[in-house]
């Protein structure tokens, strides 16, 4: 059986398109109706959802991905991609990366595919060739900057988006996250001895403030706080890739995502209220649920997808949720 | 089979507020030059009325004669045509039998002399004239006219006879009627041509007759694709409120409803020619949730049975009000225009019933929508019966022609399109 928008193969049951993220499920969500056409509920008439409006991507317990339209933009221009990590590298890891649109560019939304795209591939490859994940994050961030610039017809037409890369595993026997970013897309870390912001936005709120010219407040209550200072495209300046590297002693949980969702949860103890499970026991993990047993990442991952769609949902919605054991014996 | 005869697009703000319901737009449809010329001429038929009741004779069946004449000169070969004279009951003229005859130059000559003979009796039943119309074009299709002349009311008939015919016969053929002098009843005649999809014009000088039938038989024989109608899906829980032709003339269609499937209905539209027309509907929806998006309505030109071109009519709710508060240009002046024969209407029938306030009122307000419309052709005609005094004051004329009161009721319904698109022309 084909995908109806890509013609990809798909199974019975399946709930999305592996390679388009169409949902299969052919019933209407605001009514239940079972007849489409044209992308129109034949019965309600409520548009329905398109491809990328809402994708998902499942690695089990490993690692989840959820990309959602949001409640005021017409189109998905978020991207995201994510692989496992296999074969002579010691223990099993993820790569993913998570890519914003400009809105304001022209075509956002073949920016960041680009982007993440561009990135994923690279990072896996020079992974693959054993290079170390610091460099590899490195090169993946520059070759995406690239593959964006290439998009551009001229200079004042350029497709733009911010770039966000996150490796987990073991460096030198050691448990390791490598995070690449260019722009205000982030990665946090929610452990089960507390909870950080890992990266530091390329907004014009986060220079200001770390150039103390302004205070937090101040600074987030202007109205240029969000303009990017550093992004993918052919009119961005120098394309300076940040990279830092954490290493996690206790068990937790790396989220990285789009400002979509971090609007609604910007602190890391709101997104780290906002993931955990209420009725849960908190010292045994932020992944863990009620009586105890392991809630699965793309679980998480939706709720945190909903608790912004229910803050408003005003922008484009990505968040990537990977489990990590931790080094330490807890 | 017709294709690319048609083009259709649709106009309008999609924006809703929360909360918001009603979802305009202005459907746009063109039988467009080329593809009407290559589905050219499908069967065509005519059917002319003359009214021979007593009241017509002397000048008036002189003229209607010569008209009809004329007419029947402009039928082209091949045309199936009859002629009827319609008093208190209706009378084939030519042939003599109830049948349509081919058109050519000798039974377009015997037509003649036969038109040449009617001579005038009785009264007036144009129930009974429009019956046989219907009879004569029954088992047919493509193109199928009439053309009703008349110069009285209708006195022979009730009006809820009337009513009952006109429903009888609806969709069985497009008639065109012509009031010649100033004894009919607009409303009347009004009547008549909304139920058969046609116009009503006035003819206060009979010597006009036969120019406006010359031009009307060759508007009706330039018509190239009949029975066109517009097909409307709209959602479930949504209520179609109207829809309206809205240029070259105001036409309520909501009425002629035929169900057509689930959710979905036809409003007839006549027979089509190389000419553009404008639409207005109006659906109300179920109020959606902030992003939420739907099709309001799905639009097909539908001919032949077949889906000539379709267009969505969309709804999105928004928070925000720069697009929910934006009012499209196009269904304002059409809201305009409607509301500019309504008022017309109303203020010459308060008139006519003495009630000079409600007359002032409205067709003072008449003449503030045709001037900022640019209806002109409107507004020549409101100065005949309303004077236009400094600041825009307007009161009611002394003296007033009963033809040019009558023209105005009956050129209310005409529109003008939105003043930038007439720029564009």
């Amino acid at each position: 059986m084909p995908c109806p928008s890509c013609q990809s193969p798909v199974f019975d049951g399946d709930v999305f398109c592996e390679a388009c993220g169409r949902r299969l499920d052919q019933s209407c969500p605001g009514c239940g109706g079972t007849e489409i056409t044209d992308g129109y509920c034949a019965a309600c008439g409520l548009r329905q959802p398109a491809a990328g409006d809402h994708v998902e991507i499942d690695l089990g317990q490993v690692a989840a991905a959820v990309s959602d339209r949001g409640l005021r933009h017409s189109t998905n221009q978020d991207a995201m991609a994510m692989a496992r990590l296999n074969g002579d590298r010691d223990g099993d890891g993820v790569a993913v990366v998570v890519s914003d649109g400009v809105s304001a560019s022209p075509r956002p939304d073949e920016a960041s595919r680009t982007a993440v795209d561009t990135g994923l591939a690279v990072l896996l490859a020079e992974l693959e060739g054993g290079v170390d994940p610091r460099d590899a994050t490195r090169t993946a961030a520059l070759q995406a900057a690239k593959a964006v610039r290439s998009l551009a017809s001229a200079p004042t037409e350029a497709p733009a988006c911010t770039y966000i890369s996150a490796v987990t595993g073991k460096i030198n026997g050691q448990e390791a996250i490598v995070v690449g970013w260019v722009g205000d897309s982030r990665a946090y870390w929610i452990g089960a001895t507390g909870d950080e912001l890992l990266t530091e936005d390329d907004s014009w709120a986060q220079h200001v403030v770390s150039h103390g010219m302004m205070t937090e407040e101040e600074a987030y209550s202007d109205r240029r706080a969000h303009m990017l200072v550093g992004w993918l495209g052919a009119d961005a300046q120098d394309i300076d890739v940040h990279v830092l590297v954490y290493a996690p002693e206790v068990p937790g949980v790396l989220v990285v995502c789009s400002d979509g969702l971090w609007n609604y949860m910007a602190s890391p103890l709101a997104l780290a209220a906002a993931l955990a499970d209420p009725l849960a026991d908190p010292v045994s993990g932020p992944l863990t649920g009620p009586k105890g047993n392991q809630r699965s990442p793309l679980s998480v991952a939706r709720e945190l997808v909903r608790t912004a769609l229910n803050g408003g949902g005003h922008d484009n919605i990505t968040v990537a949720v990977v489990p990590i054991s931790g080094d330490a014996v807890f | 089979m017709i294709t690319g005869a048609f083009g259709l697009t649709v106009d309008q703000n999609r924006y809703l507020p929360e909360n918001g319901r009603e979802v305009h737009a202005i459907v746009t449809v063109t039988g467009t030059a080329s593809g009407i010329a290559a589905s050219a001429g499908p069967d065509a038929a005519e059917v002319i009325i003359v009214d021979n009741s007593g009241s017509m004779s002397g000048d008036c069946i002189y003229a209607a004669k010569r008209a009809a004449k004329i007419a029947v000169d402009g039928l082209r070969d091949g045309v199936a045509f009859a002629i009827v004279a319609g008093h208190d009951r209706a009378k084939m003229v030519y042939p003599r039998t109830r049948q349509l005859v081919r058109s050519d130059p000798a039974t377009r000559r015997e037509a003649k002399e036969a038109i040449g003979k009617i001579t005038t009796t009785g009264g007036t039943a144009m129930g009974t004239w429009l019956r046989l119309a219907a009879e004569l074009f029954d088992g047919r299709g493509g193109l199928r006219h009439a053309i009703l002349l008349t110069d009285g009311v209708n006195q022979h008939e009730s009006e809820h006879q009337l009513g009952r015919i006109l429903t009888e016969i609806s969709g069985g053929f497009v008639c065109d009627c012509r009031g010649v002098g100033t004894d009919w009843e607009v409303a009347e005649l009004r009547r008549i041509a909304d139920a058969l999809l046609g116009t009503v014009d006035i003819i206060p000088d009979p010597a006009g007759l036969a120019a406006d039938f010359r031009a009307m038989t060759e508007h009706a024989m330039g018509k190239a694709v009949a029975d066109v109608a517009l097909r409307i899906w709209t959602p479930q829980n949504a209520v179609l409120r109207y829809v309206k032709q809205v240029l070259p003339a105001v036409a309520d269609l909501t009425g002629k409803r035929v169900e057509a499937g689930a959710q979905t209905g036809d409003y007839p539209t006549g027979a089509w020619g190389r000419e553009t027309r404008d639409y207005h509907v109006c659906v109300e929806v179920p109020a959606g949730a902030v992003g939420r998006e739907m099709r309001a309505a799905w639009i097909k030109l539908v001919a032949g049975g077949e889906v000539q071109a379709s267009a969505n009519v969309l709804a999105e709710w928004t928070d925000d009000e720069a697009l929910s508060t934006r009012i499209n240009p196009r269904v304002a002046h059409y809201t305009g225009q409607a509301e500019l024969a309504a008022v017309i209407q109303e203020g010459l029938e308060a008139r006519r019933a003495g009630d000079e306030d409600t007359a002032t009122a409205r067709l003072g307000r008449a003449v503030r929508l045709a001037g900022e419309s640019g209806n002109t052709p409107l507004s020549e005609l409101l100065a005949k019966v309303v004077e236009v005094g400094e600041g825009g004051t307007v009161r009611l004329r002394r003296q007033v022609d009963k033809a040019d009161e009558m023209s105005l009721d009956t050129r209310s319904v005409r529109t003008v399109r939105t003043r930038r698109a007439a720029d564009d022309a």
